[in-house]
């Protein structure tokens, strides 16, 4: 028999415009030990799903149907009987480790009442089951994390609170829902392997809610693919990948850029058309240097220890140089803290570089005055992560995309401009009709058309995208990343695009730039980087990222990167990978290394020359 | 903390000063003197008084001398109750006037609180509105118009409390002054308190909690109490200012004789000494509160560390 047996659940909402059905008609059963993948994108139901099991819909909504745990059923319980059964039987974990634990109590504090909730224990023997879970998730110093405030763990270690107090009362259902969506590719890897691990020792039934595929392959038994609140699919996760049935989870599964895969000219683009076919990928080859950035340091003073401390610098970005030419398109990857998005801010000057140039063709920057800088931001465009909040919510979608117009070319006309609106609009796949719609009318991923929209109006060289399509679902990422291609194959466009997602940068790149701690670790072609990464840290970055094919996630090996980023503001000596390095030596914590050519890659690693001797050989 | 208890002590002379130098100059602005009154004193006599007081000698050396007694802790002699020094008159009133600011504080915190995390779980229900609306009549009636009201209502047509002075300081006497004096803080505090209880029971760490299998009422006092108090806390600091305000006014329709209306009596007087040392105490007072508050702050949050 089932653990967990579901049938006929719906979920409804009353909302102001009528009632929502969040989840239709959905069966599906668990069994004692598997774990049970749930993927689909925002809005399928998927969460709606869990957390009516354990009754924490929110007020306006419900829940019928049946929900029976080892025969009880779940939707028929009182609240005291449900209570029960939450923290003890079935446990959560949730999304964002920074906001899911209490800020004001300490991790003791926290997980002790959980203990003590449902079992008469001791303040004693409820500490030492703590500390217990603790070092079971991999704590360092777990004791001494006990009396820590969650904002002085890192986001992975947080994480990793949240995993021990889920386990402390050895529930028979633990409930994943996007578990290392906010994480870093190398913590999440990490995060990963500790849930499969805890599984087989604590034989606890997992249900993981996410949208990634590729964890989906690693982690999972069987799999529900859900979409706008109905089940499309559901199978075992080799039938899934390898024969799906539905039209969806086909959809769904060649959306996905992979790490594994050659490139292919465009992503499929699941349930929407996307903009027009283009011509051929414009020719960047016999171009010229648009961008030049020699040297480019940018620190912050931040105080150190509370309110007069001791003010020191954070290296954001600290010594990095790069050369773009024009229709080029080159991809920055690296965890969350590298100075990424500080290095794009650089570039086009919305933070002040603390020491040397940006050049756009042959003109630094740094050196232009007001007015002389505003022209040259007519060519240097920005697109940022975040697609509604960096759009004025009072401000039509005409005006927005105006604006740049009416600061550049006062003296436009008025039907000219619209002229171009309209023509801007179209060309990201949006109708003129909408011009006098407010952005909080339209989806994430119209509303990062729109941005495009803004940034390309004026004619752009160069756009600066930082994280584009973080905030997208991946069929919504697909079409964002195709756009963007078109738009350069067409405009002959220069990109910068920032992102975390390697396989995403991947997809867009023509050379890919790999980022830590402020440095570039090494640039290269994108072949070559994917391919025959020559960075340690590249290497671990690559094999982090998990790959939407079963066969293939169970049979390769990982290179996991043990802790998390150290701090900016006191790098490593030396060679600032070190600390988590696997080749570290003596000398790479005296000297550091510079960036050097290997091949045709550039490297910062003094033993790159060894480490490619070796890959070659296995 | 002592370190950064003994900078913000520091830190506040300049304020001090300033404040100082501000009262002291406006009342020597005001037309009359300490000395008018309706039969005019003798030449002779009033060139004697101001002498006694210093008072002839120039503006500038006048604020030096007084600024000098003040680092010595003394207020100077009143210029009105002239058998008394300044600090005894303050030692006389600062008790009484701490015992109805003090009581109106904690009346508004624990009535403020409780009926605003009351409307926050409650939220759009009757009792949400109902609270709501009285605070918002709390909030818009000031403190003059309340007090003849209760007044009105409990002394006059009930008979149930005295309707002015301290009698025996029993605490029957304290009762309708400390209201009146609370109800626009309770009112305030009851809407500051809803808003951020809101808040914080959406936040994601509630949800865990509550997934953890902690009932409603732990969940409230243990993970959302301290985190929805912040913001009440850091209200406190002008709460103080305004409850001392707000005393002025009480203490005079109520006939209480506490430092409130000593204030204002000296103010009419134009008893320099008297008016100083009373805004001197009361700036000490304030700073000393946000001080106060500040250092509770950083105990409710852990995130906040003093250095």
């Amino acid at each position: 028999m089932s653990l967990l047996d579901v049938r006929e659940l719906n979920v409804r909402f009353d909302t102001p415009d009528g009632e929502v059905h969040a989840v239709r008609d959905l069966s599906f059963s668990l069994a004692r030990g598997e774990t049970l993948g749930i993927v689909g994108e925002s809005g399928s139901g998927k969460s709606q799903t869990v957390m009516s099991l354990i009754g924490l819909l929110a007020d306006n909504g419900r829940a019928d149907g049946v929900a029976e745990l080892d025969g009880e059923n779940l939707l028929a319980m009182s609240d005291a009987a449900l209570r029960r059964v939450r923290g003890r039987r079935i446990s959560m974990i949730f999304q964002d480790p920074m906001t899911s634990l209490n800020p004001y109590l300490t991790v003791a504090d926290q997980m002790t009442q959980v203990v003590r909730e449902h079992e008469k224990l001791s303040r004693q023997a409820a500490r030492a089951r703590c500390l217990e879970l603790l070092e079971a998730v991999r704590i360092p110093e777990a004791s001494e994390r006990l009396d820590a405030y969650p904002h002085e763990l890192s986001g992975g270690m947080r994480q990793r609170v949240m995993i021990a107090a889920s386990l402390l009362l050895n529930p028979e259902i633990l409930i994943a829902d996007e578990p290392t969506t906010a994480l870093d590719v190398t913590v999440q890897a990490q995060i990963l392997d500790l849930i499969t691990d805890l599984k087989q020792r604590f034989e606890t039934a997992i249900i993981l809610i996410t949208h990634d595929l590729g964890i989906v392959a690693g982690t999972c038994d069987r799999v529900l693919v859900m979409h706008g609140g109905e089940l499309k699919e559901h199978g075992g996760v080799r039938d899934i990948f390898y024969s799906p049935q539905h039209a969806y989870t086909r959809g769904l599964i060649a959306a996905v850029p992979r790490l594994d895969e050659a490139r292919s000219e465009r992503l499929a683009a699941v349930g929407a058309a996307g903009p027009a076919e283009t011509s051929a990928r414009a020719a960047a080859a016999a171009a010229s240097t648009l961008l030049d950035v020699d040297d480019l340091k940018v620190y912050f003073r931040v105080q150190h220890g509370g309110l007069w401390g001791e003010r020191r610098d954070l290296k954001a970005v600290d010594g990095m140089s790069l050369v773009l030419k024009s229709g080029e398109t080159l991809g920055v990857v690296g965890e969350s803290g590298c100075g990424k998005s500080t290095l794009a801010r650089a570039i086009v000057r919305l933070v002040p570089a603390t020491a040397g140039r940006v050049c756009l063709l042959g003109q630094d920057l740094a050196t232009l005055d007001r007015d002389a800088m505003r022209a040259a931001r007519r060519d240097l465009q920005v697109i940022f992560q975040d697609p509604l909040a960096s759009l004025n919510p009072r401000m039509t979608v005409g005006d927005i995309i105006s604006e740049p117009l009416w600061t550049h070319y006062p003296k436009l006309e008025a039907r000219e401009v619209r002229r171009r609106v309209v023509d801007v609009l179209s060309r990201v796949g949006i109708g003129g009709r909408e011009l006098n719609r407010y952005p909080h009318e339209f989806s994430g991923g119209q509303c990062q058309r729109i941005g495009i929209a803004r940034a390309l109006v004026l004619e752009p060289k160069l756009i600066v995208c930082d994280e584009p399509v973080s905030a997208l679902d991946v069929s919504i990422q697909a079409q964002i990343v195709n756009l963007l291609m078109d738009l350069q194959a067409e405009l002959g466009l220069a990109l910068i695009f920032i992102a975390h997602d390697l396989a995403v940068v991947r997809h867009i790149s023509h050379r890919v730039m790999v980022m830590y701690l402020g440095t570039a670790v090494e640039i290269a072609d994108r072949a070559s980087l994917y391919d025959r990464p020559s960075h340690p840290y590249t290497r671990a970055l690559i094999s982090s990222v998990p790959i939407p094919d079963p066969d293939k996630e169970h049979s390769r090996s990982r290179e996991l990167l043990s802790g998390d980023l150290p701090s900016p503001i006191s790098p490593p000596s030396g060679c600032r990978f070190r600390t988590r390095c696997r080749f570290a030596q003596a000398r790479c914590a005296n000297e550091s290394p510079a960036l050097r050519p290997l091949g045709a890659t550039l490297v910062a690693c003094h033993f790159a020359e060894e480490l490619a001797a070796d890959a070659a050989r296995q | 903390m002592l370190r950064y208890t003994l900078r913000r002590v520091l830190g506040a002379i300049p304020t001090l000063l300033i404040l100082i130098a501000l009262a002291f100059f406006m009342i020597r602005l005001a037309p009359g003197g300490p000395f008018d009154a309706e039969r005019a004193l003798l030449p002779e006599i009033e060139a004697n008084l101001r002498a006694t007081y210093h008072l002839d000698e120039p503006l500038p050396m006048q604020f030096a001398r007084y600024l000098g007694g003040l680092v010595r802790g003394d207020f100077g002699p009143s210029f009105q109750y002239r058998d008394y020094t300044v600090t005894e008159l303050i030692m006389t009133g600062f008790p009484v006037s701490l015992r109805i600011g003090l009581g109106a504080m904690v009346v508004a915190l624990l009535f403020g609180v409780s009926v605003g995390s009351l409307a926050a779980l409650r939220q759009n229900s009757r009792t949400d509105y109902t609270v709501m609306a009285m605070s918002m009549t709390g909030i818009s009636i000031p403190n003059f118009v309340m007090a003849p009201i209760l007044i009105l209502i409990f002394a006059v047509y009930l008979g149930w409390l005295p309707a002015g002075g301290l009698g025996d300081g029993a605490i029957r006497n304290l009762i309708l002054p400390v209201v009146s004096l609370a109800l626009p803080q309770i009112a305030y505090i009851a809407r500051l308190t809803r808003g951020s209880m809101i808040e914080v029971l959406r936040s994601p760490f509630i949800r865990t909690a509550k997934a953890q299998g902690l009932p409603q009422a732990k969940i409230l006092l243990r993970h959302a109490l301290k985190p929805a108090l912040l913001p009440i806390v850091s209200y406190l600091g002008p709460a103080t200012a305004a409850v001392i305000t707000g005393s002025v006014v009480i203490e005079q329709i109520f006939g209480v004789p506490g430092l409130g209306r000593f204030f204002v009596q000296g103010a009419l007087n134009r008893d320099y000494t008297l008016v100083m040392g009373v805004v001197v105490f009361y700036g000490v007072l304030i700073v000393f509160a946000n001080l106060l508050v500040d250092l509770a702050y950083a105990w409710l949050d852990p995130k906040v560390k003093y250095a």
